[in-house]
């Protein structure tokens, strides 16, 4: 009976052993774009890259959706939309604005970054590639559903 | 010790021993009472004070023979640190127990294996010390918030299977090892977090399983049987022998310390 019980006290010493608890979240939402061609009214591939402080945020790529990080440290950034499909150089400033916030996750992930009362504008003397921003919603606390849809 | 573990001593301890020990034995006439043990988690303290924390639990046992129950209450005051955020978690947590000793003692011994089971329930509170924001492009900077966020009057239960092993090192005193296979019932969330560290639970998991070793130390106050044959002895006469001198016996002396 001795040895049972000692096999059962190794028995609980394997409860103790659990799989790695890993976060596969982001840690921030991501502003979720459609990219709209403005003369259809209709989702159209754009090629473009995005640029912050002159630095490449984001790669040319061509896509009619666009996932665009954000920072967490501020309540706004100014983003530079570069398109790379036209003859002549285009690139305008998107202001977008917002209210940092937390949601928790997990215990392994912590806390992920959502956005509150969110906007985006269009700065003024631009080149004009992006004719109009639409803001679907101002809560962006998901990656799942559209925030933005940029008329171009 | 904490003003909540005298309290706890003050409480349990007369309930069982001395006269009240007689009336148990009258109102159950076939439980004996063979002993009461009182125990300290040693191990769980050093852990603690190496957390930069404070854990103090005891635990009071009574033997019925192999049979013994016993409660385990404890008081937590500890951080709790991940990467990502850091949290303060203060509360309390008792454990009953039903535990059956297996080991056969040779004349004089007192050891103990057991194998038991318990219910736990605890009272908390949490502290949201800091979260770390992290963006998802390395060209922004990461934020530390200190929110200092609480949440108050937070409960849990769960269950335990555990083992243990007691073995006596000096006239009375004994050292026990014990582990304990835990699952996590429910209790109450608290809004925008979770229940990550339970007091007495330890580290919640997704499992809902958890993992326990203690390492303590326990006085075991060892009682004859207080069963109702000992009581019919007291109240009818006891032909009493006499010896060769003519002085009579000894007879029954008592509880045997």
């Amino acid at each position: 009976m001795r040895r049972i019980v000692f096999l059962f006290m190794i028995l609980l010493l394997g409860i103790g052993c659990e799989r790695d608890d890993l976060c596969v979240e982001k840690p921030a939402v991501r502003m979720q774009t459609i990219w709209t061609d403005a003369a259809t009214g209709q989702r159209a591939p754009v090629r473009l890259m995005v640029l912050y402080r002159n630095d490449t945020l984001i790669p040319p790529v061509e896509t009619d959706s666009l996932a665009v990080p954000l920072p967490v440290d501020t309540t706004g950034v100014r983003l530079v939309m570069v398109r790379l499909d036209s003859l002549s150089a285009a690139a305008d400033t998107l202001d977008i604005e917002f209210r940092p916030g937390e949601i928790f996750i997990s215990k392994a992930c912590g806390f992920k970054t959502v956005y509150y009362d969110a906007r985006v504008r269009l700065r003024p003397g631009n080149t004009g590639w992006i004719a109009l921003t639409e803001v679907l919603t101002d809560q962006w606390v998901t990656d799942t559903v559209p925030h933005v849809k940029i008329y171009y | 010790m904490s003003r909540f573990i005298i309290n706890l001593f003050i409480i349990i301890i007369p309930l069982i021993t001395g006269a009240q020990a007689d009336t148990l034995a009258r109102k159950f006439p076939r439980i004996s009472v063979t002993g009461i043990r009182v125990g300290y988690d040693i191990g769980k303290k050093a852990w603690s004070l190496y957390k930069e924390g404070n854990i103090d639990e005891i635990n009071v046992y009574v033997n019925f023979g192999n049979h013994i129950l016993g409660i385990r209450g404890g008081r937590e005051d500890m951080p709790v640190r991940f990467p990502l955020y850091g949290f303060h978690t203060t509360g309390t947590y008792f454990k009953a127990e039903y535990a059956y000793n297996f080991y056969e003692n040779w004349p004089g011994m007192r050891n103990e294996i057991t194998v038991g089971v318990r219910y736990g329930t605890a009272r908390f509170d949490y502290r949201l010390d800091y979260l770390i924001r992290l963006p998802v492009s390395p060209l922004y900077s990461p934020d530390t918030l200190y929110p200092g966020t609480r949440w108050n009057g937070l409960r849990a239960r769960w269950l335990e299977a555990s083992a243990s092993v007691k073995a006596e090192i000096y006239k009375g005193f004994f050292l026990e090892l014990h582990v304990s296979g835990k699952y996590f019932l429910g209790g109450t969330r608290p809004e925008n977090f979770g229940l990550v560290y339970i007091p007495g639970f330890y580290i919640t998991n997704i499992s809902r399983f958890g993992f326990g070793l203690g390492y303590g130390i326990s006085y075991f106050f060892d009682f004859r049987r207080f069963s109702s044959s000992r009581l019919r002895h007291k109240e009818t006469p006891v032909e009493v022998e006499k010896t060769e001198t003519g002085q009579e016996g000894e007879g029954n002396q008592g509880i045997d310390f």
